[in-house]
């Protein structure tokens, strides 16, 4: 898992059934001082984020999983939102 | 995930039976300014798309097995969607329906 910070959105009518009312935030991984950590990509959100928040996310096979009902293909998912780094 | 750009088809006739009936494309990777990043990379197709469309490139090769219904795939790139807009930092990076033509 890693830290990243919310850019912007992707927005997408035809998109695999999985994903259907799953939002799309393109997130750019930070490190713990929150400088940006290589390039921005695009992340499924499972927690209500929005744009300039701090969240951390889980990329590989288990991005899939943390959806009750939907097993959306996807690399990186975001899980949470980061109140705050100490 | 990442933002691509449809380059090429790609046709293949004798292949693994993982691919059977699904097109595979060569996509271009693009960075939020829609500028090419990296290599090209070979993508399995399930929204059907065309030349030129900007989609939603995923790269994860579990998730590929689930949709193609094959644990034993060996597939580790898939087209997920179309993309409709990008907005980033206030922006709207990118619109395949402009609203305002002009």
């Amino acid at each position: 898992m890693y830290l990243g910070k919310v850019l912007g959105r992707v927005v997408c009518t035809q998109k695999d059934p999985q994903m259907q009312g799953l939002k799309l935030l393109i997130v750019t991984a930070i490190d713990g001082e929150g400088k940006p950590r290589g390039k921005p990509f695009i992340a499924v959100d499972s927690s209500g984020a929005g744009a300039g928040e701090t969240v951390f996310l889980c990329g590989g096979g288990e991005a899939a999983l943390p959806f009750a009902r939907q097993r959306p293909p996807s690399d990186a998912t975001i899980l949470g939102i980061v109140d705050q780094i100490e | 995930m990442q933002i691509a750009k449809v380059v090429k088809r790609v046709v293949s006739t004798v292949k693994n039976r993982a691919f059977d009936q699904k097109p595979l494309l060569l996509v271009q990777p693009l960075d939020i300014s829609l500028q090419h990043k990296g290599a090209e990379v070979l993508a399995i197709d399930f929204m059907g798309v065309d030349q030129g469309e900007i989609v939603l490139l995923m790269k994860e090769g579990s998730s590929v097995q689930q949709m193609l219904g094959n644990k034993d795939a060996p597939a580790d790139a898939a087209i997920v969607g179309v993309i409709d807009t990008i907005d980033c930092d206030d922006r709207t990076v990118f619109e395949k329906y402009p609203s305002n033509p002009d």
